[in-house]
């Protein structure tokens, strides 16, 4: 027989003995592809009226040929879970035989090679996923064509998309049948699956963790986008979440492909030197028991005592050395009755246990002393080459206005300064500041970047800044480090100065990556809602734009810190060739009277005053001062008292700026006379002797 | 021709198999006795390429079996529980087998299935153990292998259906190039069909006879010699193997031709004398006695 016809022969004998389990996945697809369809059009057709939505969804697409195209072609979670889950079953079945004596006698007495055997499973394995995913998808194309949702955009993502599940689907079968080779039972195999589907990301959690509790400045900011391709699944979804955003999927596929080849090629190595008798084993190759013990042990370990750990608020080390020693001992005494299922073998410690100690106490006491030096860090000044700074209370302050976002993490990689004397302070400042730290002091501590925050910090109630740092060394390596510091003039003034560095501002400014170019419209924003679309073309509307950014960029740290917002100027873009339209909401200062000037010749003016005359009421709610967090609310009435706020009020909320003087903590609504104004809220009042006193009315009427 | 030459194969620290030498010559039935852990089953295993052996050499026609599809497209493994795929029948087993076996012969598989009363259409999964065991082995013969390895095939066959078997085996051997080798651990079955036997234990192989030689040359003698004096030269000059003596019956198993034998007890006038047929049992018995073994403690 020729190896062609057997070769066929074989893939039509394993449908015929396979054909409940492509029932199964034919079930499993029609859910994930034709009744998917049918609920998310008919639930889209909530939407179908207001067109917007889609339009702000940068499609330009029917909605249901919309909905058609995000369920045959691009954010198809359940066809995923499907697929993984049709990788992970057919892997078991079709290779389980490995795990019965009377099956492997049966076919390694046949006369074909293992490498065969493996290829033509193989092939079957995808043959039996493809046929009931295939007449699922053209009973997909049907129902969108009863929708008239078929477009050739559509079909043609789900034919690529095909391609991609299918990669994928191969990947985890594969991982799978690896795992069943290196094992001896279903139990095992089953354990061994998804360890190596999760292995590595669960290691890498791990040490996030530890760093977490260990470490007070390692950067929660850095660039984590190569960790999904520390897992097969992880790569699948992370695929689909970047399809979502219209990111391109190429890298995803290289690594499919790569991962693809390397499982089988290991595979079928593995395949070839399994010995038939390990069905009656735990692990198939006995030489691994002890590695695959210390593997499996020392994670699992380290996990429960951190998690055990982190209910604990004194004495940390001591408990994670205490729950540590439990763990190793438990997780050793599983590992061994899986390999010898006898209790009494599997409760005496053997030697990879006392290895396991050893290194689990170094692995300890070196995060304990901080043996490397993490919280330290701080190279020789001529070592560094540049340097980044990521200080969120500012950046954001645009970022979050901004329809582009970038990650902080992109930012410090590409923000480069290379006159960093005052970003080197900081650095410096953070190192003295962490370096009696401990272990319990991070009970206080809100870990991860973000705004200044206002906490109970170590010493007293202090307002923390959060500023990230990185170092670009000469020889091509890049640390970041993130610092959690108080807000004290020295800070604030190498902050200042930071800001007032032009090679910095440049590049944090908005005005820095706005294509104007691109812009379509304007449209102001102002606390008395008389904004809209700013009825100027062309040329007018470039000089609006290019007075603003005079303003912005010549504004001082000072200036930005004590001046007051009062609206915005907001850029609406065309659409890109990826169907996308940004958007950006950018702050109008006080001090910007040029634009303010223009903008009022073009019809749109900005004032900057709001009389107590115009108010009937304002109500002022949030947290009283000096009150340790008493919530309180106050309703003014009082002209005069109206005036004082409606002075020192800011149109921006939510948005930090260090060395502010706002207040954070209390909102204010404003009551306005003319109905049609009606209520608006959510401003900031900046905090003076006069506004204060006013904040102090808040405990006349404490609710909690 | 198979032969292997210190074949060893470990389980862990428990040797299965133990410098096993051995020479099985081309169309003769060999029988592979041991008790249950001798290493009868995974010796097979090894000669049909299932187990890679530890160590030593191993060859079929010459050459070795694991992971090589020409040679065993002529060896086909009944291994002691045979399995069949779920809810397949004979008929669509064949099919399978036809697939790797370039010589299957469906039409013979499906002459003997009906000579044998077995319903090829009928579902293996409901036949009795013994059926089951019927249909593996016509499925085996049906291969066109020039090799047949049988683990405890005969265990749960019927007399009638054994001796069946039996004939079917007998005439492949004697139709085509065939050898057959069954392994197992009841020395009579193996008596009345096998040309030659090996016997195992311990992993290792005790002896290799054909037993037509063995028949030939060691007999069963019972005698009554009136002169005790005679009677002790007569122990002298023959081979004797094993003696009992009862009252005045002596019974001896003794190495020779058997004309020679009784040629000899005549010269010394007995009373009465007659040659016993041996079993092979007791072949055994007394080989292995000779060899230091006591072979009922083996079997016992």
């Amino acid at each position: 027989m020729t190896s062609g016809s057997f070769f066929l022969k074989n893939l039509k004998d394993q449908l015929r003995k396979n054909i409940p389990v492509m029932i199964l996945l034919f079930l499993a697809f029609l859910v994930a592809l034709p009744i998917s369809t049918v609920v998310r059009i008919e639930n889209a057709k909530i939407y179908a009226t207001d067109t917007s939505t889609y339009e702000m969804m940068g499609q330009n697409l029917h909605w249901a040929a919309f909905e058609f195209l995000r369920v045959a072609g691009s954010e198809n979670a359940m066809l995923a879970v499907v697929m993984a889950g049709a990788g992970i079953l057919l892997g078991l079945l079709q290779f389980s035989y490995l795990h019965s004596g009377e099956k492997v006698d049966f076919y390694h007495s046949l006369p074909i090679r293992r490498e065969e055997l493996f290829l033509t499973r193989a092939a079957g394995a995808m043959l039996l996923v493809f046929l009931p995913y295939a007449v699922n998808l053209l009973l997909t194309y049907a129902v969108g064509a009863a929708y008239g949702a078929v477009t050739g955009t559509a079909v043609k993502a789900s034919l690529l998309m095909t391609g991609f599940h299918l990669l994928y689907f191969l990947v985890i079968y594969e991982t799978t049948v690896l795992a069943v080779l290196l094992t001896g039972n279903l139990f095992t195999a089953l354990l061994g699956s998804a360890a190596l589907l999760v292995y590595l990301p669960a290691l890498r959690m791990i040490q996030h963790a530890l760093n977490g509790m260990f470490f007070h400045t390692l950067s929660a900011v850095s660039d984590v986008g190569w960790e999904v391709f520390l897992s097969p699944i992880f790569a699948y979804s992370g695929a689909l979440a970047d399809i979502s955003f219209l990111n391109p999927l190429i890298k995803y596929v290289v690594y499919g492909v790569i991962l693809a080849a390397v499982l089988t090629v290991l595979c079928l190595a593995v395949y070839r030197i399994r010995p038939s008798e390990s069905y009656h084993r735990s692990i198939a190759f006995a030489k691994f028991q002890p590695v695959i013990k210390v593997a499996v042990v020392m994670p699992a370990s380290l996990l429960l005592a951190v998690a055990f750990t982190s209910y604990m608020t004194h004495h940390k080390f001591l408990w994670f050395v205490l729950s540590l020693a439990f763990a190793l001992l438990v997780f050793s005494a599983m590992v061994e009755f899986l390999y010898t299922l006898d209790i009494r073998k599997s409760l005496k410690p053997g030697i990879s246990t006392g290895v396991m100690a050893v290194l689990l106490g170094i692995i300890a006491m070196g995060y304990h002393v901080d043996v490397f030096g993490v919280d330290a860090y701080l190279p020789e000044k001529e070592k560094i080459q540049s340097m980044s700074v990521y200080i969120s209370s500012i950046e954001d302050k645009y970022r979050e206005n901004a329809d582009v976002y970038k990650s902080p993490s992109s930012l410090l990689r590409e923000n480069k300064v290379e006159n960093f004397d005052d970003i080197y302070k900081i650095a410096g400042m953070g190192v003295d500041y962490y370096k009696d730290k401990t272990e319990d002091d991070k009970n206080q501590y809100f870990y991860g970047y973000g705004m200044v925050q206002y906490m109970d910090s170590w010493s007293n109630n202090e307002t923390m800044v959060s500023v990230d740092v990185g170092f670009h060394l000469k020889s091509g390596r890049t640390v970041y480090r993130s610092y959690l510091l108080p807000e004290t003039k020295e800070l604030t003034d190498s902050v200042e100065k930071i800001y007032d560095n032009w090679e910095y501002r440049q590049q944090v400014l908005p005005t820095s990556y706005i294509a104007f170019d691109q812009t379509e419209h304007l449209y102001t924003e102002d606390f008395f809602q008389i904004g809209g679309q700013v009825e100027a073309k062309g040329d007018t509307m470039e000089n609006i734009y290019k007075t603003y950014k005079g303003e912005l960029e010549s504004m001082t740290f000072a200036q930005a810190s004590e001046e007051r917002i009062i609206g915005c100027l907001c850029l609406r873009q065309k659409e890109t060739e990826e169907g996308y339209e940004a958007y950006y909401r950018l702050p109008v200062y006080e001090s910007f009277t040029k634009t303010r000037e223009l903008l009022e010749k073009a019809g749109s003016p900005m004032p900057a005053q709001i009389s107590a005359a115009d108010i009937q009421q304002i109500g002022l709610s949030g947290i009283i001062p000096d009150s340790e967090g008493l919530y309180g609310s106050y309703m003014v009435t009082d002209e005069e008292e109206m005036q004082t706020i409606l002075d020192h009020l800011s149109f921006f909320s939510g948005k930090y700026s260090i060395d502010s003087d706002y207040n954070f903590g209390i909102n204010t609504d404003l009551y306005w006379k003319n109905q049609e104004q009606g209520l608006t809220s959510s401003y900031l009042v900046q905090e003076t002797p006069d506004t204060r006193e006013i904040f102090e009315k808040l405990a006349e009427e404490t609710t909690d | 021709m198979i032969k292997t030459e210190k074949l060893c194969k470990s389980f862990g620290e428990q040797k299965a198999v133990n410098e096993v030498s051995l020479t099985i010559g081309d169309n003769s039935i060999f029988g592979l006795a041991g008790t249950n852990g001798a290493g009868k089953s995974t010796l097979l295993r090894m000669l049909s390429g299932v187990l890679r052996p530890d160590s030593g050499k191993l060859s079929v026609d010459g050459q070795q079996t694991f992971e090589n599809t020409k040679i065993k497209q002529e060896i086909f493994f009944l291994p002691d529980t045979a399995w069949f795929f779920r809810n397949a029948t004979g008929e669509e087993m064949a099919e399978y087998y036809a697939m790797f076996y370039p010589r299957y012969d469906k039409k013979r598989f499906c002459s003997l299935m009906e000579k044998i009363g077995l319903d090829k259409k009928r579902r293996i999964s409901t036949f009795s153990k013994g059926m089951k065991r019927q249909a593996a082995l016509i499925l085996g013969i049906c291969a066109g292998t020039r090799y047949l390895f049988c683990d405890e095939t005969f265990d749960g066959l019927d007399p009638v259906m054994r001796q069946a078997a039996k004939s079917i085996l007998a005439y492949e051997v004697s139709d085509r190039e065939f050898t057959p080798i069954i392994a197992s651990h009841n020395l009579r079955e193996l008596e009345d069909i096998c040309d030659h036997v090996g016997l195992l234990h311990k992993g290792g192989v005790l002896l290799s006879k054909d037993v037509e030689e063995m028949r030939l040359q060691i007999h069963k003698v019972q005698c009554v010699i009136p002169d005790p004096a005679d009677e002790e030269r007569l122990l002298k000059e023959l081979d004797v193997m094993q003696y009992e003596k009862r009252l005045s019956l002596l019974t001896m198993v003794v190495r020779g031709s058997r004309q020679e034998i009784l040629d000899k007890i005549d010269a010394k006038k007995p009373l009465f004398a007659e040659a016993i047929p041996l079993t092979l049992e007791e072949i055994f018995i007394s080989e292995t006695e000779v060899a230091g073994y006591d072979i009922r403690q083996l079997f016992s």
